[in-house]
């Protein structure tokens, strides 16, 4: 599990990108999206970002083959009812970091193209404005996915629509390589 | 946070919705764009609720209170709240099924879809969390319940296959959309379509996250509040279905 949740945390930039100071570069980490029951023809992926530049990242779409329609989502209950709803963009602040997890911001996975099964991986494009990035994003088991991830803690928790608070969400320091 | 939900039972308005015309756009919208028209948003008929104006004139309102204090992810309802009424749907092998299946067991019961990506699939992983951490405990866990707001996609064979994965013994009730729409509305459970006009067979559907206790005189006594936590849960359960009623 764990190795290959290290290994998911490569974040491989877009050849434009390779002429930023390395220090400046949006790290993805903590990638994975859950096995969807079987009947199921959608799943979401989660992950961090996180903006170490000096200006603000706008994660403006995301991309892939595994599904026909892939858009950035904001889960959220509001009076006791659970929507979700479609992103034009997400901020991130400057040395800010917003997670994409349960109950929040995922990116949406509509029409799978091929079955979700855990072990294996699948590869995303998010579009930002600091050029694309490419993430390969393992795929858990929902009883790989709950005991260590922060579901229980994050679930239902009031999450309005503010990416103010959402980018002052850190994240908790996870190490990984960019190349 | 409880949202949106008083801890006083008497203040319960069931079946949460902003009703504030935007949902009703965004259901002609829906109905427009996949073709369903009725299904959509919950009626908040007052004839309905026997909750609203049943001032405290009842001896049960303390024993409510009481009962509430000790519950950690719960809001007790009067006996006389709801319960669920006679209705002929579908299980997941297609055959009907009718209000009998609350008979003689308590239910907990969650009203979702399989094209739900983020919600549903988690809120069923701790459903099936608090089954076999009950039946660890040599309690008799409530019967789940999984019934679907979005029937027209999930047919009874998609919804086996999607519940038999968390568990064989979960029952799951889709159907004719009115009558699906009938059940949910008259427990106060929201269901309204989101139109996705790029894709319009990608339509969203929000709806209640909380989930119901129902006893096994088919009485709603409990909303089970989110986020959504086995343990808590579990302890609201055994306090449930260890109070007098």
């Amino acid at each position: 599990m764990n190795i290959l949740k290290t290994l998911s945390l490569a974040v491989v930039l877009s050849a434009g990108m390779a002429a930023t100071a390395s220090a400046e570069l949006p790290l993805v980490s903590d990638a994975r999206v859950i096995q969807p029951p079987p009947g199921a023809n959608v799943a979401a992926a989660y992950f961090t970002v996180k903006n170490p530049g000096t200006e603000p990242l706008i994660i403006t779409d995301a991309s892939g083959d595994i599904a026909k329609k892939v858009e950035v989502h904001l889960s959220l209950v509001e009076n006791d009812v659970a929507k979700m709803q479609k992103q034009e963009s997400v901020t991130v602040a400057p040395g800010a970091s917003v997670k994409f997890t349960h109950g929040s911001y995922h990116v949406m996975l509509m029409g799978l193209n091929e079955k979700l099964l855990a072990g294996n991986s699948i590869d995303l494009k998010l579009n930002t404005s600091a050029g694309d990035i490419d993430i390969s994003v393992p795929i858990l088991s929902l009883d790989q996915a709950t005991p260590m991830g922060d579901m229980k803690h994050e679930m239902g928790e009031t999450m309005k629509h503010d990416m103010k608070h959402s980018a002052d969400d850190m994240e908790d320091g996870m190490k990984h390589d960019t190349k | 946070m409880k949202a949106g939900i008083s801890k006083s039972g008497r203040t319960v308005h069931h079946g949460t919705h902003s009703g504030k015309g935007l949902p009703l756009i965004l259901v002609a919208l829906a109905a427009l764009a996949t073709g369903i028209i009725t299904f959509s948003v919950l009626s908040d008929d007052p004839s309905d609720s026997q909750s609203g104006d049943a001032q405290s004139s009842n001896v049960d309102d303390a024993a409510l209170a009481a009962l509430q204090e000790n519950l950690q992810t719960s809001l007790a309802l009067p006996t006389d709240f709801r319960t669920i009424k006679a209705f002929e749907l579908q299980d997941v092998e297609g055959q009907p099924i009718t209000q009998d299946v609350f008979d003689d067991t308590w239910s907990l019961v969650f009203f979702g879809f399989t094209h739900c990506p983020d919600v549903c699939p988690i809120t069923l992983h701790v459903m099936k969390d608090v089954v076999t951490k009950l039946e660890e405990q040599q309690q008799t866990p409530p019967q789940i319940v999984f019934v679907s707001v979005d029937p027209v996609r999930d047919t009874a064979e998609i919804m086996k296959e999607y519940i038999g994965y968390f568990d064989e013994e979960f029952v799951g009730i889709t159907g004719d959309v009115n009558q699906v729409h009938s059940l949910t509305s008259s427990l106060g459970i929201v269901a309204s379509f989101t139109a996705n006009a790029d894709d319009p067979e990608n339509y969203g559907v929000d709806h209640t996250a909380s989930l119901l206790l129902v006893d096994p005189q088919r009485r709603v006594r409990a909303k089970v509040t989110p986020p959504h936590d086995a343990s808590k849960i579990i302890a609201d359960f055994l306090t449930m279905t260890a109070a007098p009623s």
